[in-house]
């Protein structure tokens, strides 16, 4: 545990002594100010041509709404704790340093599962603190709600930095992982459940009811559809379990 | 202490290292040399446990590079001095591997004064020269205080002022009675700094010797007045005649000489071992091992 916990601080260390990691956080809270702003003063402007009654909607809807946006970004950073290594070679020194490749990998995707979680809870608040003016009398709080689904949209950050991360080891490149995580986390579900409905096929309907965006927005949003937030938080964590032990496989098997 | 046994790693069909069996002891400056893909970068892998060798073992203190809990404290290891991120700073760069040891902060400081980059250490790694990043790497080597220093290529694009700070550097470390394993394809730069030399040809062990009995050849350079006298009591022997007054033998010591020519009854102005350049006599060793050949036209 002990030598876990040093991996941690050497990894964290990694991670903040790059500017891109802050550059990633300046962009992703930027993305939460625009996103929730334009979606909460389009929101007020329709319910105030509907003269829907006060407090139709919740403030932090539009930090849930915003997730399809912030969600290209947390997850850079932990990617680039790895690619940037392979990129650079410098994936040597590590492994120089923590030669048991199993604690490098998880003293990478402990600070990485932190790094997202605390970056998403933030632009959770972000995105309450800006829907407050954006949506006026039309939003309002609900308490325990509010702080539930923040810390959800942080531990769906948590998880997709941790895929990043398991992807990112696996592949080694940059490039071939944003393609990845873009095709996982927008087009598949997309993709496959549109094509299953047009097919008349359920089972990919259902199928393409647990990737990770879907599986996430069941948990964010607390809702029952299509499953209840435990499954979709335990498909978020197969996911991740998944990607890092892919990536595991290639760590220890391929030669550095 | 480096004990290698049947090392052997090979990818795909090329066999880049094949049954190496060597000792690297204390004390001095082990010299590693080979033509161009003769397998030195990946030996160095392979004691640092980053490839996996398809057969045999590289130990270093008697353990496998992982199986030690603190690696650092054994081993420093430079592979590529360049492999740092780009986009961070050189004190950075040591503090994140010092972490891993628990080694503090005043060790970096204090490694980053040894390679004289205490004014630069805030710099990003990306915008140093070679020279500075090869001091990088030397600094990082040596956060743990190993007992043993492997580099590969360490002079490799250094000024002058550079490559003599290498130079004293590895002597004072090896003098201290600690392991320096250093590979090189400046000949003449390991002629002045190794003690002993490792030659390898693709893969495989080609020369273990010291540097004393690899520079002395087995010719004799004799001069006299009665050189005639002596290549007729040398009869049988190989000579080459320089002039008159000057002879070189093939294929016998400067004792067995001597012993001849004062039963002959010669006198003699000079007798003693011709010495090849190191040049020389690694040309003679790797002839037939090297990777690539000029092209002909």
């Amino acid at each position: 545990m002990n030598a876990l916990r040093r991996v941690w601080i050497s990894e964290w260390i990694k991670l903040r002594s790059v500017r891109s990691t802050w550059w990633a956080v300046g962009g992703a809270v930027l993305a939460m100010v625009v996103a929730a702003a334009l979606n909460g003063t389009s929101t007020a402007t329709e319910m105030a041509a509907e003269a829907a009654p006060p407090g139709s909607t919740t403030y932090v809807s539009l930090a849930i709404s915003a997730v399809n946006f912030v969600q290209f970004i947390v997850p850079v950073p932990a990617m680039l704790l790895i690619t940037s290594e392979y990129a650079s070679r410098s994936i040597t020194f590590s492994l120089q340093c923590v030669p048991a490749r199993t604690r490098l990998l998880l003293g990478k995707a402990g600070i990485v599962a932190a790094f997202g979680f605390a970056l998403g809870t933030l632009l959770g608040v972000v995105g309450v603190a800006v829907g407050v003016p954006a949506l006026g009398e039309y939003g309002h709080f609900v308490a325990g709600d509010t702080v539930r689904s923040v810390l959800a949209i942080g531990l769906y950050c948590g998880m997709i930095s941790m895929v990043a991360l398991g992807v990112g080891t696996f592949t080694r490149s940059s490039a071939a992982t944003v393609s990845l995580l873009f095709l996982v986390l927008l087009v598949a579900s997309t993709l496959l459940g549109g094509l299953g409905e047009a097919m008349g096929w359920d089972w990919l309907v259902t199928i393409s009811a647990y990737f990770p965006n879907i599986a996430g927005e069941t948990f964010i949003t607390g809702s029952d559809q299509p499953y209840s937030p435990v499954i979709g938080l335990l498909t978020l964590s197969g996911w991740a379990a998944a990607a890092l032990l892919a990536g595991l496989a290639a760590l220890k098997t391929r030669d550095a | 202490m480096i004990k290698l046994t049947g090392l052997t790693k090979r990818y795909g069909a090329k066999t880049a290292v094949d049954g190496l069996t060597v000792e690297i002891t204390p004390g001095r400056v082990t010299g590693f040399l080979g033509p161009n893909g003769a397998g030195k970068s990946t030996t160095m892998r392979l004691i640092l446990g980053l490839d996996r060798p398809t057969a045999g073992r590289a130990l270093v203190n008697g353990k496998q590079y992982a199986e030690h809990r603190y690696p650092m404290h054994e081993i420093g290891g430079l592979l590529d001095a360049t492999a740092v991120h780009p986009r961070r700073s050189a004190r950075n760069h040591l503090l994140a591997m010092a972490a891993t040891h628990r080694i503090p902060a005043d060790r970096v400081d204090e490694v980053l004064n040894a390679v004289g980059l205490t004014d630069v250490a805030g710099r990003l790694a990306g915008t140093f020269s070679l020279g500075m990043s090869q001091r990088l790497g030397i600094a990082g080597a040596l956060l743990g205080d190993p007992h043993v220093l492997m580099l590969d290529e360490p002079v490799n694009g250094l000024d002058p002022d550079g490559v003599r700070w290498i130079r004293t550097f590895l002597r004072e470390f090896a003098d201290q009675g600690r392991t320096v394993f250093v590979s090189s394809h400046l000949m003449s730069e390991m002629e002045q700094t190794a003690d002993r030399l490792v030659v390898i040809g693709r893969g495989k062990l080609i020369s273990d010797t010291e540097m004393g009995a690899l520079l002395t050849g087995s010719s004799v350079r004799v001069r006299g007045p009665e050189l005639a006298r002596l290549a007729a009591a040398l009869a049988g022997q190989e000579l080459h005649w320089k002039s008159e007054t000057e002879l070189i033998v093939s294929g016998l010591s400067a004792e067995q000489v001597g012993d001849i020519a004062y039963q002959a009854g010669v006198r003699l102005h000079e007798l003693r071992p011709v010495e090849t350049s190191l040049e020389q006599a690694y040309m003679e060793l790797t002839a037939e091992s090297v990777e690539y050949t000029e092209p002909t036209r």
